[in-house]
């Protein structure tokens, strides 16, 4: 972890719970301070495209509220209570209580505690969430490893044709809903029944099918591959990664290729639906021409502040896609030292003669902005958070919107994954070029 | 008012040393407030007579909050006020931070009151985290004297302890007043406290010698100076008093190294005490 963070783009390891949040039926209790659940929910709700896993304040999901005397005297009987409490009046499937920074300081024993509410209305498991500990990709693990250990059992039958989707951080991973209900639509397309855990029209009944699957999809550079292999280890379900989250028509189709390769699945059906997405992808491309040309500014570089797994789906997409070329790349999401190698190789694999650009890990985006500010290329384009917005107009950019925090704005259902993704960042990326005047109209 | 912490390991006798000191400075005619620091809370047992006290912590835990001083301040032996910070249940909790509270709730109900001249802090042998370090942080206590014995498990928590006064004192005004021996009948044993003291930039400020009739006062739930007045021990607690109180040199330790503390050990003839007793 960084010594100190300006402008983080993550949350502690309590934003785990939005893991939680987004398998419905599924309701955290956190042991901890109530300004704990308010910065998570910040990053990953509010700020980051106005999201939120329920439609009230996040302060309706049940806290202990932390205080003084449970630091003294642990604070065990107090989230007893609070569970007890829960499942008296709340409508769940599946409650997982949390604790934070505090509570594993202290010591409470919370694992104890969730057993020993075996057998009641609700289930009880339990997640370690301390900030101090790592991010909310820690927290993300943490989450996924207590339902694989604490609530996943053998379902006795395999369907091979079934393929549980990871890699994809709900919340963090901003686009994720539209995202999940694209990929899903792709999925069937090409004959798999995937199983999606998180958002609209999934939840804890797509958990309990988990070990059922025929394998394991990882649409990732790293983010998930311990619950694959802990997976692998549980139910022996194999896996297969692919690094990242596919943007336009070169990475959809490799993926596609990739996934009936090893899926073993029918190849024509599978051609039928890569060649009528391109066309439908190049015809939507192809309207916009005219105006792109008429322009007469295409900037040839770009710089990425964020995520590994939107790093390397966005440098793919517009290095193989568009044309362009990175200039720096700054991970900003504390990849582990030992995953950083293949962070590294995926930002790397492009179709690119000359590679000479960097890739930087610091999770302190203030450095990376300090580090844009002194040297930059004048009239390039910065993709990142909503913190990056001001280092790009400050340095004369163009700043396109892909990584949490997103910003003050409604999300929606947006997306940019597939073909149709592709076009829809093009659109996004062209026309920010084309309506900022630092970008566009200057010489 | 003087502020003063008494660290030792765990075992050493602090308590007993605490109290029965505490003893000989109300026979001066000072007043005294003995704050417990130990969520055993069996730091005034001698003066109360038994432990007789309710904790600090316990009162918030069953009140919320503290509406009387009355509650936590017992007058014992001497109409020495007793305080016992108290704390959590072995394994659960942070009793760390129950001291913090605890001597936060005394300040803000001004147990510190003008008349005292003593106030004196009995803390846990092991100063395992900040909690137990906070009669020593802002501006609390400013003397602290180390129970130790010739024993080396003694001094190396002795030395391990300056380190932490050494932390402190640098920011703040706290300082060594010296090493209590509370004996344990070790050979050479004066010596090598007055050697160990003198490595430290200190004084051995008292050597207590070992007497059974500490036992016997303590089965009675009495200080020494209490029970059997005119005993010999007596005596030796009321000396311990009068260096402490007459005590001026107070200094920012110069804790030594493993290497010079085995040294020490060596030279006055422990280490081979030790081997010998390892002989089978």
């Amino acid at each position: 972890m960084a010594e100190c963070i300006e402008q983080s783009r993550v949350a502690c390891a309590l934003g785990g719970i939005y893991t939680a949040l987004a398998i419905d039926g599924v309701l955290p209790v956190t042991h901890t301070g109530p300004g704990c659940l308010a910065q998570a929910a910040d990053i990953l709700g509010r700020v980051n495209g106005g999201q939120a896993p329920v439609p009230f304040e996040e302060s309706v999901i049940p806290c202990t509220d932390f205080c003084n005397t449970d630091v003294v005297f642990g604070g065990g009987e107090h989230l007893r209570t609070v569970i007890e409490k829960t499942i008296e009046y709340y409508d769940a499937k599946l409650i997982i209580a949390v604790d934070g920074c505090t509570a594993e300081i202290v010591g409470d024993d919370i694992e104890e505690v969730a057993e020993s509410f075996e057998g009641s209305r609700i289930p009880v498991i339990s997640a370690k969430l301390p900030g101090f500990v790592g991010n909310n990709l820690f927290g993300h693990s943490q989450i996924l490893k207590s339902i694989v250990n604490q609530y996943l059992e053998p379902t006795g039958e395999v369907n091979p044709l079934q393929v549980n989707v990871f890699g994809i951080v709900p919340f963090y991973d901003t686009f994720w809903q539209g995202t999940l209900e694209k990929l899903e639509e792709l999925l069937k397309a090409i004959g798999l029944e995937p199983n999606i855990i998180y958002g609209h029209g999934h939840g804890i009944e797509n958990v309990k099918k988990i070990p059922s699957a025929g394998f394991n999809l990882v649409l990732s550079p790293w983010i998930d591959l311990d619950i694959a292999k802990l997976l692998e280890q549980k139910f022996k379900t194999p896996y297969l990664q692919f690094d990242n989250v596919p943007i336009g028509p070169t990475e959809t189709t490799k993926f596609i290729r990739k996934l009936v390769e090893y899926a073993g699945l029918d190849q024509v059906r599978a051609e039928s639906y890569i060649k009528k997405s391109e066309d439908r992808y190049y015809y939507y491309i192809s309207r916009h021409q005219a105006f792109v040309y008429a322009c007469k500014y295409i900037p040839k570089d770009f710089y990425f502040i964020g995520s590994a797994s939107a790093a390397v789906s966005v440098t793919r997409f517009m290095v193989n896609d568009v044309g362009s070329v990175p200039l720096r790349i700054y991970i900003t999401d504390n990849v582990p030292k030992d995953r950083q190698e293949d962070v590294r190789k995926s930002l790397y694999d492009v179709e690119l003669e000359e590679k000479d650009y960097e890739v930087i890990f610091t999770e302190d985006g203030g450095l990376a902005a300090a580090d844009l500010r002194k040297e930059h290329e004048d009239r390039s384009v910065v993709f990142g958070s909503n913190w990056d917005l001001l280092t790009a107009r400050s340095i004369g950019s163009a700043f396109v919107p892909v990584c949490a925090p997103y910003g003050q704005t409604l999300i929606g259902s947006k997306n940019y994954f597939g073909y149709e993704g592709g076009v829809a960042l093009f659109s996004d990326y062209y026309g920010e070029i084309a309506t900022n005047p630092q970008v566009a109209f200057i010489g | 008012m003087r502020q003063i912490a008494i660290y030792g390991k765990g075992g050493i006798g602090k308590s007993t040393t605490t109290q029965n000191l505490a003893a000989g400075l109300t026979e001066l005619g000072k007043n005294l407030m003995v704050v417990g620091c130990d969520p055993k809370a069996d730091s005034t047992r001698l003066l109360l007579g038994g432990l007789a006290q309710k904790t600090v912590l316990d009162t918030i835990r069953e009140e919320g909050n503290i509406s009387d001083l009355e509650q936590i301040i017992k007058n014992g032996f001497g109409n020495i006020r007793c305080v016992e910070s108290g704390g959590p249940e072995p394994g659960v909790g942070c009793a760390g931070r129950g001291i913090i509270t605890s001597i936060g709730t005394l300040e803000a109900m001004g147990a510190y009151t003008e008349d005292l001249d003593f106030v004196f802090y009995d803390v846990l042998g092991d100063v395992v985290c900040g909690g137990f370090a906070m009669p020593i942080r802002e501006g609390k206590a400013q003397e602290i004297y180390i129970v130790a014995s010739g024993e080396m498990m003694a001094l190396y928590a002795a030395n391990n302890i300056c380190k932490g006064i050494r932390k402190y004192a640098l920011k703040g005004g706290v300082r060594l007043g010296g090493i209590i021996c509370n004996s344990r009948n070790v050979d050479r044993e004066e010596e090598l406290l007055r050697a160990f003291a003198k490595e430290l930039g200190s004084q051995l400020i008292y050597f207590v010698p070992r007497d059974n009739e500490v036992q016997r006062a303590e089965i009675n739930k009495q200080t020494v100076i209490q029970y059997n007045p005119k005993h010999g021990q007596a005596q030796q607690y009321r000396n311990l008093a009068e260096a402490i109180e007459k005590n001026e040199m107070l200094v920012i330790p110069k804790p030594m190294t493993q290497e010079r503390l085995e040294e020490i050990l060596t030279e006055y003839g422990l280490m081979d005490n030790i081997k010998d007793d390892y002989h089978i």
